[in-house]
């Protein structure tokens, strides 16, 4: 596309690397911010420079925080002593959602997966571990996805527990979910009550 | 049965409808005309998938980028229409009622379906992979846990082969080859069950049926060969570790599994003519469904079975594939004159086609 500004042409070519914008739609946002006022584009950037300048991840649970801590670690009506497992930001925004939610959060970054080279190393495992001597009768909700890598790596963490000679309760998500269904494509209702069905974890792992 | 067909841009039918009033159709036509493309086009609507070729964009007819099928089946007056549509660069979408399948294998089955072609003959003379194939297609259909527990199983083998190949490297975590055997071991435990049961099943009908084609006394067999017979497959799997980390891939397991088939106990290959393996191969076919608990009628395809047989044997074939219980049958032959004589001869109503696309 040629345009009459390479500075113009530098803004669209920015807003097309997102995900599910095309140049088309690209140009119709950049023609439209610079009908914007002034303040109100620079309001804009300050507020996506800040997402990278001032967010970092929660030390604890690896949600975003601001500080060491996210709000969700540092809430005082939130039951500590309950962690949901999940594997995604997104995943955690899925069942914050629901408002049915009241515990706290682990985010592990992924899943095991070899085929994409992705090892238990690389996730958020071992801190994991090492939250859960500090709590009184800690309780795991697994929220992986139902597919092979989500149970690789809940029977994994499972059997990490078991090492560590943890005496911890573990529930996974209802499957309500069917089986190789994105968890963050569940539509709140199906999700929130999968959370009040949380089933004993147990399935034929105990071998 | 199947009342209605309709291809579009599909291998060299560039536009074809065809509505059929009778179970039987005769599909008749020089070779090369499309006669063979009409069946596979009926099985696509079945399977999700040719029966010949694996990638879909080789079914386009040159020069467009989709190709679509349209077909009704009939069930006792309930009508169901099936939709196939592929096009270049999107995934395939199957469609029932007008509603597209999530997943295709909760098509599979739905409409069951047996081909039997003169390739066939791969079975025997080929590799393992293809007797593989012969029974997960032919146990999918009767199974709806089977091919779950198959692409469940196919998954976690190449997670796990994956891993054995890191182990070269930097050292398999057993934690994680622990975590995938916990997976590995349930669907191979239960894909090896439905293998054994499905060919102790169908053993009986082949036998009797074999007995009427060929007219001889040899009783025909099949060997299910399984690492699983000897070990269940968590001890199977424990005991193969240590050399599937060194060998750097899963060695044994249902993957490996083979058919082999006899003839009074000799291994077929060894000992039969080839007429004794053509008439196996159609007794295997046919006998696919034998004792379905469901006691479901595939819809029989037959590509080209009169093929090098002489006029009293392409009856006696035709008059033990008619004893059968089918939900409706397709069959093709250059010949348009033999194939009608003797489907009046056996007083069979039936439809005829004539194809004539440009090869
Ligand atoms: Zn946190």
């Amino acid at each position: 596309m040629k345009l009459p500004s390479r500075i113009m042409e530098d803004a669209v070519t920015e807003f097309s690397r997102l995900p599910g914008i095309g140049k088309k739609t690209a140009l119709r946002l950049v023609l439209h911010l610079m009908q914007e006022d002034a303040s109100r584009v620079g309001q804009m950037a300050e507020s996506l420079q800040r997402l990278k300048t001032e967010l970092r991840y929660c030390k604890r649970c690896f949600n975003i925080a601001e500080d060491d801590l996210c709000s969700i670690c540092m809430g005082r009506n939130r039951q500590h002593q309950m962690i949901c497992v999940v594997e995604s930001l997104r995943d955690l925004l899925a069942i914050e959602n629901t408002q049915q939610y009241q515990g706290v959060y682990h985010i592990l970054g992924g899943v095991i997966s070899p085929v994409e080279g992705v090892g238990p190393e690389q996730l958020h495992i071992t801190e994991l571990i090492d939250r859960l001597p500090g709590l009184e009768s800690p309780e795991l909700i697994l929220a992986l996805n139902p597919d092979i890598e989500g149970d690789t790596t809940a029977f994994y963490i499972h059997a990490q527990i078991k090492k560590a000679g943890l005496d911890v309760r573990i529930t996974s998500i209802a499957r309500g979910i069917s089986f190789g269904g994105e968890l963050e494509y569940t539509d709140e209702i199906t999700l929130a009550r999968s959370l009040a069905a949380r089933m004993p974890y147990q399935r034929n792992s105990d071998s | 049965m199947l009342t209605r067909l309709q291809l579009l841009h599909y291998r060299n039918h560039q536009s074809a409808g065809y509505s059929f009033d009778n179970q039987t159709v005769l599909i008749n036509g020089p070779n090369g005309s499309g006669k063979t493309n009409l069946l596979d086009a009926i099985y696509f609507c079945c399977m999700c998938r040719s029966y010949f070729l694996r990638q879909d964009q080789l079914l386009v007819q040159h020069g467009h980028d989709f190709f679509r099928l349209d077909a009704s089946f009939d069930n006792q007056g309930q009508t169901d229409e099936v939709s196939v549509k592929v096009v270049s660069g999107r995934k395939k979408e199957v469609l029932l009622n007008g509603v597209a399948y999530e997943k295709l294998a909760d098509h599979i089955g739905q409409f069951p379906v047996i081909m039997i072609t003169p390739d066939d003959t791969r079975l025997i003379q080929q590799y393992a992979d293809e007797r593989r194939r012969f029974l997960d297609l032919t146990i999918s259909q009767v199974d709806r846990e089977y091919l779950f527990d198959l692409q469940q199983y196919q998954k976690v083998l190449a997670q796990r082969n994956a891993l054995l190949k890191q182990a070269w490297q930097r050292g398999a975590d057993k934690e994680v080859l622990d975590s995938l055997d916990k997976q590995l071991w349930p669907a191979a435990g239960r894909i090896w069950q439905a293998r054994r049961n499905f060919t102790e099943r169908i053993v009986p009908g082949i036998q009797a049926i074999y007995a009427r084609l060929s007219g001889n006394r040899e009783v025909p067999g099949i060997d299910y060969q399984s690492d699983l017979n000897h070990a269940d497959a968590a001890e199977l799997h424990a005991r193969t570790r240590q050399e599937d980390l060194a060998a750097g891939r899963t060695q044994a397991g249902v993957h490996r599994d083979d058919l082999l088939f006899t003839l009074d106990g000799e291994p077929l290959k060894q000992v039969a003519s080839q007429g004794q393996i053509k008439s196996l191969l159609i007794a295997l076919k046919l006998a696919a469904f034998h004792g379905d608990p469901d006691g479901r009628k595939p819809l029989l395809l037959l590509d080209d079975i009169f093929e090098k047989l002489d006029r009293k044997r392409m009856e006696a074939l035709f008059s033990v594939i008619s004893e059968g219980s089918w939900g409706g049958m397709f069959l093709t032959d250059a010949d348009s004159s033999r194939s009608q004589d003797i489907l009046r001869n056996q007083q069979v109503l039936f439809d005829r086609v004539v194809t004539n696309n440009p090869d």
